[in-house]
């Protein structure tokens, strides 16, 4: 292997681990500066909390199979080692900007530091993966979109950004006490309309609103369909999602389940927003 | 799919600098995915063990500053934990004041301070811990 091609190799690696910094730390920057983050990281249970990093693995994998962080993907494409450099540029500049703020500092046991990073680079290494397609040129973006509307990865691809994307709104919504606050403020005709909101507005997101990036709706598949195979999916996802998210952060535990699934709807109001915009940006 | 077949030979054009990012990070996620499960099955969930120890005594014009640093022995967080000073002589209370740490976590050391109107050195001071919540 000669030096000149290393170079050509190396500069658009480089250049993409540099935008991949960058889109690890606007994406994670609002949660980097709250402080319930910090507190999760050291008192929340570590079972849960390893069981969030070993889920990430999977969930990185394959977003950067269909987004990716690099330019050239046909020549650079390698799903795994991608997906781990995601995870790892998420850790580093989750606990670089942590010690930027004093969050972590050499008086700290180890276990707090590593559970501050381990919960930050939750959403950090999502906006490491997600850099070229939020913060990339008009060139990268339009090749994905066409590789994306391929039938082949369609259906599945579609779930998995509706996953991230509640995932990582559910992420920036639940550390904070007002979940709670608001399930407890609510009765159960609050929580159904807060259900159909959630519903109607990913339905009309996605289909009715033709934003850029739209999908649109295909001319021979009933309105029903699409409704049931999307939205409702979508909203499914985005409820498992809120609970997983709820649990994982100990907010389940003591309640009785009226209350659990009262703040599951809660958190699935911005978990389904997530899911739906999701869709249309990446 | 379009994808894949460029993939199968990606591999070989990846830039020696990419393998190596990617094994750091591999062994970094390794590395932190590992101390949490250690850590997750060594906890003998221990209740927190809170121990207060003065650090120095500074002269305010508000008064008699001690700081001082609250230790969790435990393997539980503690919240809102209350510290108690008493400046005693002869086994009684001269003055008593108090002040409250958000969270000291399990194994950490957080410190504050604490006012008098006397001066701590002139009596032994008493600190410690009179409560918390869980988080």
């Amino acid at each position: 292997m000669g030096t000149a091609t290393d170079r050509t190799r190396t500069m658009p690696f480089l250049t993409g681990l540099a935008r991949a910094f960058g889109g690890a730390i606007f994406f994670s920057l609002p949660l980097l500066m709250t402080m319930e983050m910090w507190w999760l990281g050291f008192y929340m249970d570590r079972f849960r909390l390893a069981l969030l990093m070993l889920a990430m693995v999977p969930l990185l994998i394959a977003l950067d199979h269909y987004v990716g962080f690099k330019e050239e993907q046909t020549t650079w494409r390698e799903d795994v080692p991608d997906g781990m450099i995601a995870y790892g540029v998420g850790i580093v500049s989750s606990c670089g900007v942590l010690l930027l703020f004093n969050v972590l500092n050499l008086d700290m046991p180890l276990q707090e530091w590593v559970g501050k990073v381990a919960l930050q680079a939750v959403p950090a290494s999502f906006g490491a993966v997600l850099a070229t397609s939020q913060l990339g040129g008009e060139k990268a973006d339009e090749e994905q979109r066409v590789s994306e509307e391929a039938p082949e990865g369609g259906y599945w691809a579609e779930l998995l950004f509706m996953l991230t994307g509640a995932v990582f709104l559910a992420f920036n919504v639940a550390p904070t006490e007002e979940i709670a606050l608001i399930a407890f403020q609510i009765n159960a005709w609050f929580a159904l309309a807060i259900a159909i909101v959630s519903l109607g507005l990913m339905h009309a997101i996605v289909y009715a609103v033709e934003f850029f990036g739209s999908p649109g709706l295909p001319e021979d598949i009933p309105a029903w369909s699409v409704f049931i195979r999307y939205t409702v999916t979508g909203y499914a996802i985005a409820l498992f999602v809120s609970a997983y998210v709820l649990w994982t952060f100990g907010r389940f535990d003591g309640d009785p389940l009226i209350v659990n699934t009262m703040q599951t709807i809660v958190l699935g109001f911005p978990a389904a927003l997530g899911a739906a915009g999701a869709r249309l940006i990446l | 799919m379009a994808r894949s077949k460029a993939k199968s030979n990606a591999s070989s054009h990846a830039p020696p600098i990419e393998w190596a990012v990617a094994i750091i990070s591999t062994v970094l996620v390794i590395a932190m995915l590992t101390y949490t499960l250690y850590h997750g099955v060594s906890n003998s969930s221990r209740p927190p063990v809170i121990t207060v120890q003065a650090d120095s005594v500074i002269d305010t014009p508000g008064g008699f500053l001690v700081m001082f640093s609250a230790m969790n022995a435990g393997d539980e967080t503690a919240a809102a934990v209350q510290i108690s000073g008493e400046l005693m002589r002869d086994s009684v209370a001269v003055e008593e004041s108090d002040a409250t740490i958000d969270y000291v976590p399990s194994q950490a050391v957080r410190r504050g301070g604490i006012m008098f109107s006397k001066d701590p050195r002139m009596y032994r001071l008493e600190l410690r811990a009179t409560g918390f919540s869980r988080p």
